[in-house]
């Protein structure tokens, strides 16, 4: 049995997870997506590809700018 | 084949995504190109942090919902209801059963039966005293109703 995350670490987990979702909910609509579908549900790069119906080279230079995006977010948001 | 394309392939590469050939070019590239190395290092700490999305706490939130359904609060109130009257009639009967089984043994010696009979009486009405004192605390005492949230 793994040993249970003490109150102060699960209170930066959940702090931390808050503001990763709040820099996801800024990008735009495809970026959200791709990286709720790649991030969230785990889908290959196959499984997005015909999910968004785009070829899977598209897959990942969406995923690439939509992270890239997320990151920028999340470090503008730092003082 | 230029850095920004290679930018690009990182993110396949982390991913474990990018086709053999290309995963061997973009290898040798990093070799030789620091900023596209310093990018990997960046992709994979983003990648590692969005890992966290996936963390999902179990707990609190996770109790509350199993005790907002009701079939739940029921099973476990009827549970005890049940348990607790199996056991007062269990027990009730058993007193009972051991009390008669005394009183009409004729071995007993007399003096026996009476004390035992008394501590059966006893014990009854220390039980009833005791409710009693509970239930006009509960009616007469202005707090118990805060104390009990």
């Amino acid at each position: 049995v793994a040993p249970q995350p003490g109150p102060d670490v699960l209170a930066e987990r959940n702090e931390q997870i808050d503001r990763l979702w709040a820099a996801i909910m800024r990008l735009g609509p495809k970026h959200r997506e791709i990286i709720v579908l790649g991030h969230i549900e785990e889908l290959s790069y196959k499984e997005m590809a015909s999910t968004l119906d785009v070829p899977v080279g598209t897959v990942m230079s969406r995923l690439h700018a939509a992270r890239k995006q997320l990151r920028a977010q999340l470090s503008g948001e730092q003082p | 084949v230029n850095c920004q394309d290679y930018e690009t392939w990182i993110t396949g590469y982390i991913d474990g995504e990018l086709p053999e050939p290309d995963r061997r070019r973009l290898e040798e590239h990093l070799e030789g190109c620091r900023p596209c190395r310093l990018e990997l290092e960046r992709l994979t700490a983003l990648k590692e942090e969005l890992a966290m999305l996936k963390f999902k706490e179990p707990g609190d939130a996770e109790l509350r919902r199993y005790w907002s359904g009701i079939y739940n609060r029921l099973e476990r109130g009827v549970g005890w209801i049940l348990f607790s009257l199996g056991a007062i009639i269990a027990l009730g009967c058993g007193t009972v059963l051991t009390l008669e089984a005394v009183l009409e043994d004729t071995e007993v010696p007399l003096l026996m039966k009476v004390g035992i009979f008394a501590l059966a009486i006893g014990l009854v009405v220390l039980l009833v005293s005791m409710l009693r004192e509970r239930l006009t605390l509960r009616k007469t005492d202005k707090y118990s109703r805060e104390v009990q949230r």
